[in-house]
């Protein structure tokens, strides 16, 4: 089924959940219902205003009646948007930013001249606003409102295939469009779905949220030790969420808590509120289609709700009279939520609770509250239900209750955010010039720069709307397996901070939509979370359109004539209930054939015309134990790609591999063809998938060969023979095999291995492991060297690494073809062997060849780049690149600019060290004075960017450019060869990790009889407690891979099996246990016993001692405390802490704590006075030229004491607060 | 000790050494390795700038896709011929240090992309015959408007200061492995057959006749075929006086001429240490 995945890669990107979101969000003209078109028609200025897309002026200040229209215009009745209407927001094209001088217009910004400039990568945004003043509607206009941040290869950037081949003006191959973007300086397999934000790179990292307007069922133990039904919802409506709880106290009576509410109202006084008058209504919202009422269960419902019923209309609980007119309830609120406030503000108060708090997602109209009561009466439905038994309490960690938020639907967050602050901006303009002079232009009121700013510094921060934070992070560039992890990356809501044990646990409906292995170790363990190979986010159909769909199909209306005929249903069955994204819209009396009906039509795309292309975002279930059919179609949903089974027989057949493997059929058209699938969680729970189509016999009965799933090509796919006719790799025979499908198989997998995401995926082998070593490995891969773009000699990043030699791993699996692991590889093919050697290798430390790092072995080169920007300062001061002159403030010596040329620049390829200047600058002075008799003006500054300490290399380049603002901004980078030497890190793929513990001559290694040495040799005892298992099978697998020359297969589950290995290492002329007999290289003994040895795939880490390294004598000191400063970077002290000084106390070596904690800290010498009753610290009067006490102005007894500075700084503190510190000596006896 | 040359080519040696010890052997092993003088370019002046053809009327950039300091890595790497007794270590040469034809090679390699830059297009000043050993050995791939020029020098050195004065390469031995066949009792054709089948190195020939040993060389110790026999009619042991030794060289040197100064290094080592113990009197 390889075909499968390979023609599935070939039409989507790893990151095209990124391109797909942010483009859906993006208006164009081939999506008119774009999410920010549907931002700007549904903008409103307050809450409470009921017209949409429009602002209105304020008539008492312009004495006019005008509005200005910013959305689509709306049906006059409806008052929906009309379909018809022109698209009023558009975004872009790209647009070059030009200094006002220079003619030429600038060609529009590419990603790497953004990345360059401190850029952000944006497009214009423009909308269309029509001015309405009483009722005479003007012409409309185009304003620009503000910039929009683009993703990198979307639909806008100028690098994504449809524009480039418009800009050439014809079609593009694959080959042809990796040349044009090489031609842009790009990488031509960076995958995009980033931003550029002043030039660093940044992903919106996709959240993970429980799913919206849906409500669950829950025990709450909040209140001790009974646990309590209770029901809760998050009503979602645009941005806004309301969360609500119904719960079942223990006298029985139901209570609502809504948010910003202090205590909780009764269910049946709300639902009265809410314009729910007499009981009936009520209780039939709450027992709606419950019929036939005969039933034990139904009367012990209605027995709980006539409960609820009294209670409200209780004389003595709520007195004077109980509450039973929705007069009555209201006035109850009022009293509850806004006591002894005027009447019209009570009114006002409470109507915002039950217009916004109140189940927001069902409207925030007067005229929804009906609705809003009958759904409350469903919720308390669920909360009775699980009171009675008859249903159990949801799984909060149920992927099907989850929804992911992508880059998209963030951005339409930010953006609904931003534009309604432009828009009240506007508002406030407009009535202001208005009143002034008239004016009515929208292009001169309106300012632009407040929507970039909001957009851009959320981007840049992370923190977005709505106090979230890390939201955007910057791009992860250590090597490609980085970048590509981070990019599929997502995290979930909730507080990294506490435990949430089932939150974390890996849930069985993750199972090939999130990365079993990929999760970090420690406080966000299985909180971050990682992509599976092949997913696929929802993006949402019109619900509307299916609900449609599904009345089409008879589902009757609740309350309607069928639904009261006693529910009656065939086969004796209650009819089932049909439920929308979590809306209930009816019943249905056959729901197996609804649902095989729905499938049936999703399959061969006929669901609705309306539906065309997103017919296939509809998963269907039917909850047997529930009796319910649950039908998505909402945004957010994680779901996974299956082949179809009918009848024991896969859709796939054997004709259609072959298609997809020639390339003349696609995974799209497989699809379209119902022949495969995506379910979400919610579906697959009434799918049985099998995993694999058909038994592989362990050798092949022809000739006998070892095979390994991959090995056999199933020849009959697609028809309906009983067994499985399979063809042998290696000599073409023919032979059957049994099924592992059976009748009731609904789907099957497309391969296994697809569980895993990026990371893990690199793990040849993975499930030979043990997990929590998958884990590491996938945590390490991360960090590893490799070739992490090929553009890396022009990318300005602050830090990066290149592997010099990096290589393709000998044991490869099948998902590195997709993340282009075998173009960017991250690591080299190590020769390794398992012994011990001169105890240098103990706990995990390894032992490197001298010779091998002299070849080139695990080579690396850092690159630091350093920035300088010529800032301009108010009073046309500027910074300056140039050669300090010496009078300066500050000037360095000579020699120190001896590099730079005469712009201040330093020249390519020059050996730099610490401290050495790369850009000379000089800035004006800090305070800006005339000259005067006493004083000098202030001199220029020198303000030159130098090497940082412990870092030096030779320059790489030197790139001087106009920055943001048009100041000339320039950029040195630095490159260090990093040559491993002891203390540097390195990892196989399978969480092996250990640093250099001794670098042995070439000639001291040991060597077999060919005259093979290792390059690496590690510790025996790295291997048995860990179980890694796939360790040993990649070091068979490899040495033979190295001595055939070809790649073995080590994909999880399918790969090259360990017997087909042992047979050729054999061929080859070797043990087949891998281990060989070898000599000692220092005494040419021969070693007692046989040594494992192999060729493994090692990765270089980026911990390297030359990053580490850190020691001080003397430096710096902290200005306040005088105490050494903290940290490598500051040059700090290595701190002599609590621990360290027990021990010296536990010595009895006063003086070495003396010297430690004071005279190689803060050591400080004060003048004391004498003074018996005075005791402060005394002064030098510089004038005077003598001692002295300000305090008692004692000028004879005063002596010089030893003290802390910090101690100096607690005596001056204490006194600031008003306490008198004295201190009181005398002579040492 | 005796020693049988097996096989002899320019590159590659295959010998036997007998009436030994390993640790003699291993003496040799590592004199091979580590002790052997020989060309290498240690110093690489690389040209910065712009340079212009005048020939195409283009502009080229001297800087490549690969940094400096690795494509001096590779060019160090490449072997230099080194004819005996033609070059002195630059410290202990006439020209006291200074660099003269005796002591060091210059060469010049000056390329214009795009093209991949191969050992051959260094050019040695001088003596033809000092050209890289090993022409084809890839350097550097140039884009379209990329140049390389630069001036490498090779000096002397061994393969104790580094792996690229190292002259020889895969140096291995091993003790000389006796492989006996004794029919035990209980044993039969059959059973030795299918023992001697599953020799990787297949030191057995089983025709139709019993099973006999017919490269004993072969054998890699691995006691496989000794185990597959429960009768233990398959004895493997080896001979700790005789060595089967091989090495191959990179190409700057013969093999013999490196055995040889192998020796020569060796003995002056023996030389001076019986010196240095005869005078500590």
């Amino acid at each position: 089924m390889r075909e499968i995945i390979s023609a599935f890669f070939r039409e989507r990107s790893a990151v095209n959940h990124h391109l797909a979101s942010f483009n859906d969000f993006i208006p164009s003209p081939e999506n008119p219902f774009s999410r920010m078109q549907m931002v700007v028609d549904e903008a409103r200025l307050s809450e409470d205003s009921s017209e949409r897309g429009v602002i209105k002026l304020d008539v008492e200040k312009t004495k006019s009646s005008i509005y200005v229209r910013v959305g689509r215009r709306r049906d006059q009745r409806t008052g929906a948007i009309d379909p018809t209407a022109e698209p009023t927001i558009f975004v872009g094209p790209l647009q070059g930013k030009q200094p006002v001088d220079t003619k030429p217009a600038i060609s529009p910004p590419t990603p790497m001249e953004a990345r360059l400039r401190n850029l952000t990568y944006q497009a214009p945004v423009y909308l269309k606003v029509t001015v309405v003043e009483n009722g005479v509607e003007r012409e409309s206009e185009m304003v620009h409102i503000g910039d929009m941040p683009i993703m990198v290869r979307s639909r806008l950037c100028s690098l994504s295939k449809a524009n480039m081949e418009r800009t050439c003006g014809m079609p593009l191959t694959d080959e042809e469009y990796r040349a044009r973007l090489m031609e842009y300086n790009e990488d031509p397999y960076d995958p995009g779905g980033y931003f550029i934000i002043s030039g660093t790179e940044r992903v919106i990292i996709s959240l993970e949220d429980r799913a919206s307007n849906r409500i669950f069922a829950e025990l709450s133990d909040r209140y001790g030790t009974v646990p309590i039904e209770s029901a809760r919802i998050f009503s979602q409506r645009g941005g806004y969420r309301s969360p609500l709880t119904v719960e079942k106290k223990k006298d029985g009576v139901l209570q609502v808590s809504i948010p910003s509410t202090a205590g909780q109202i009764p269910l049946v006084i709300l639902m009265k509120a809410l314009g729910m008058a007499n009981d009936e209504e009520i209780e039939q919202a709450v027992l709606a289609e419950l019929l036939p009422l005969d039933e034990p269960f139904v009367q012990t419902m209605k027995h709980i709700l006539n409960v609820n019923l009294e209670d409200a209309a209780s004389p003595k609980a709520y007195p004077p009279e109980g509450i039973s007119t929705p007069e009555d309830a209201l006035l109850f609120l009022e009293k509850k939520f806004a006591t002894g406030q005027a009447k019209e503000y009570r009114t006002k108060k409470v109507a915002g609770i039950l217009d916004h708090l109140v189940l927001p997602h069902l409207g925030d109209m007067p005229q929804d509250r009906l609705k809003k009561a009958l759904y409350l009466g469903r919720i308390a439905r669920t909360v009775l239900e699980l009171n009675l038994d008859m249903r159990k309490e949801d799984d909060k960690d149920h992927y099907a209750n989850k929804r992911l938020k992508l880059a998209g639907d963030l951005m339409e967050d930010l953006f609904r955010v931003a534009f309604t602050m432009l828009l009240k901006d506007l508002k406030y303009q407009l009535e202001r010039s208005f009143a002034r002079k008239r004016d009515l232009r929208v292009s001169s009121a309106i300012r632009p720069d407040l929507l970039t700013q909001r957009m851009v510094h959320a981007l840049g921060t992370g923190n977005w709307v709505g106090g979230r934070a890390g939201v955007s992070q910057m791009l992860d560039r250590t090597s490609y397996v980085s970048t590509f992890s981070h990019l599929r990356r997502v995290t979930s809501q909730l507080t990294h901070s506490q435990p949430h044990f089932e939150a974390r646990d890996l849930h069985p409906t993750q199972w090939g939509r999130l990365c079993p292995n990929e999760t970090p170790e420690g406080q966000n363990c299985g909180l971050v979370k990682n992509y599976a190979l092949m997913v696929d986010v929802s993006e949402g159909a019109d619900d509307e359109e299916v609900a449609l769909v599904l009345r089409d199909l008879d589902t009757r209306d609740l309350g309607s004539q069928m639904a009261s005929e006693k529910g009656s249903a065939r086969g004796g069955k209650r009819a089932a209930r049909v439920f929308v994204n979590g809306n209930l819209i009816g019943l249905h009396p056959d729901p197996v054939t609804l649902v095989a009906e729905i499938r049936n039509r999703r399959r061969s795309g006929n669901l609705s015309p309306a539906l065309m292309h997103r017919g296939s975002e509809i998963n269907v279930r039917y909850d047997e134990s529930m009796n319910e059919v649950i039908v998505n179609c909402d945004s957010g949903r994680l779901r996974r790609s299956l082949i179809v089974v009918s009848g024991g027989v896969p859709r796939v057949t054997r004709q259609d591999m072959d298609l997809l493997a020639q390339g003349s059929m696609t995974y799209s058209e497989l699809v379209r063809n119902g022949k495969i699938e995506w379910l979400d969680a919610e579906e697959e729970e009434d799918a049985l998938v099998a995993i694999q189509a058909y038994e592989t016999p362990e050798r092949c009965p022809e000739c006998s060969h070892t095979l390994s799933k991959k090995d056999v090509q199933w020849q009959n796919a697609g028809s309906k023979d009983p067994q499985a006719l399979l063809k042998c790799a290696f000599c073409g025979g023919t032979f059957k095999s049994s099924l592992k499908i059976s009748k009731d198989t609904t789907h099957l997998e497309v391969d296994p291995y697809l569980i895993t995401g990026v990371a893990a995926g690199l793990i040849p082998y993975a499930e030979h492991n043990s997990a929590p070593r998958n884990t590491m490995g996938a945590a390490m891969a991360k960090q590893s060297l490799g070739l992490e773009s090929v553009n890396y000699r022009y990318r300005p990043d602050t830090r990066g690494h290149v592997l010099h030699y990096p290589q393709a791993p000998l044991v490869a699996t099948e998902t590195q073809r997709y993340t282009h692991f075998m173009e960017r590889p991250a690591g080299q093919n190590f020769v390794v062997a398992v012994l011990s050697f001169e105890g240098y290798n103990m706990q995990d430390a390894i032992v490197i060849s001298k010779g091998a790092i002299e070849r080139g072995l695990g080579r690396s080169s850092f690159f630091r780049t350093y920035r300088a920007e010529e800032r301009k300062y108010p009073g046309n001061h500027d910074d300056r690149f140039e050669i300090p002159r010496p009078d300066v403030a500050g000037a360095r010596v000579d020699t120190a600019y001896r590099h730079l040329a005469e712009d201040g620049l330093i020249f390519p390829e020059l050996a730099v060290t610490e401290g050495d200047v790369l850009i000379g600058k000089t800035s004006p002075p800090r305070f800006l004075e005339e000259k005067t008799d006493l004083l000098t003006p202030q001199k220029r500054r020198e303000s030159s960017v130098t090497v940082r300490a412990g870092e030096g290399g030779f320059v790489d380049s030197v790139t001087l450019t106009d920055g943001e603002n048009f100041s000339k901004l320039v950029k040195v980078k630095v490159r260090n060869e990093r040559i491993p030497e002891l203390g540097d890190k390195f990892a196989s793929r399978h969480g092996q990790k250990g640093v250099v513990g001794l670098i042995v001559p070439q000639e001291n290694m040991p060597f077999t009889r060919d005259g093979i040495q290792p390059d690496v040799i590690i510790n025996p005892h790295a291997i048995p407690s860990r179980m890694t298992v796939a360790h040993i099978l990649e070091m068979i697998g490899g040495k033979m891979g190295a001595k055939m020359g070809r790649f073995i297969d080590g994909t999880p589950f399918s790969g090259d099996r360990e017997d087909a290995i042992r047979d050729s290492l054999r061929e080859m002329g070797f043990h087949s246990n891998g281990r060989e007999v070898m000599w000692d290289g220092l005494t040419g003994r021969r070693l007692r016993g046989e040594v494992f040895m192999g060729v493994i795939f090692y990765q270089k880490l980026h911990h390297m001692v030359a990053n580490k390294l850190h020691m001080r004598s003397r430096g710096p000191v902290q200005i306040l405390t005088r105490q050494p400063t903290e940290g490598r970077s500051r040059q700090g002290g290595l701190r002599f802490g609590e621990m360290e000084r027990d021990t010296l106390i536990g010595h009895g070596a006063a003086m070495v704590i003396k010297d430690r904690l004071l005279d190689e800290s803060d050591r400080t010498v004060q003048y004391v006075c004498g003074n018996p009753s005075c005791g402060h610290i005394a002064i030098m009067d510089s004038r005077a030229r003598a001692l002295r006490c300000p305090v008692c102005g004692n000028t004879s007894a005063i002596y010089p004491v030893e003290i802390s500075y910090s101690f100096k700084l607690l005596l001056n503190e204490l006194i600031s607060m008003g306490v008198v510190m004295r201190i009181n000596m005398e002579d040492i006896r | 000790m005796e020693i049988q040359i097996q096989e002899l080519s320019p590159k590659k040696a295959l010998l036997k050494f007998s009436d030994t010890t390993a640790t003699e052997v291993n003496a040799i092993r590592r004199s091979l390795v580590s002790n052997i003088p020989k060309m290498a370019i240690d110093d690489v002046e690389f040209h910065l700038g712009t340079v212009h053809d005048d020939e195409s009327g283009r502009d080229y950039d001297l800087s490549t896709s690969i940094f400096d300091e690795a494509i001096a890595l590779r060019m160090g790497l490449l072997p230099v011929p080194t004819k005996p007794k033609s070059f002195r270590f630059k410290d202990k040469c006439t020209c006291k240090g200074e660099g003269c034809e005796h002591c060091q090679v210059i060469y010049t390699l000056d390329k214009k992309g795009p093209c991949t830059v191969y050992s051959r297009d260094l050019v040695p000043l001088g003596d033809p015959e000092l050209a890289i050993a090993d022409p084809d050995v890839p350097i550097v791939t140039l884009g379209a408007r990329q140049a390389i020029l630069t001036y490498a020098t090779a000096v002397m050195g061994t393969g104790r200061q580094h792996a690229k004065w190292q002259v020889v390469h895969a140096v291995g031995f091993t003790a000389q492995p006796k492989v006996t066949i004794n029919k035990a009792a209980g044993c039969s054709d059959a059973c030795l057959k299918k023992a001697g089948s599953i020799c990787p190195t297949k030191v057995f020939k089983a025709g139709d006749g019993p099973l006999e040993v017919v490269k004993e060389d072969a054998c890699i110790l691995c006691k496989d075929c000794e185990k597959a026999c429960s009768h233990g009619s398959i004895k493997i042991d080896s001979d700790p006086t005789t060595y089967l030794f091989t090495f191959e060289t990179d190409g700057s040197m013969t093999a013999r001429e490196a055995l040889r100064l192998a020796f020569e290094n060796l003995v002056a080592e023996i030389d001076d240490l019986r010196d240095a113990v005869v005078s500590l009197g």
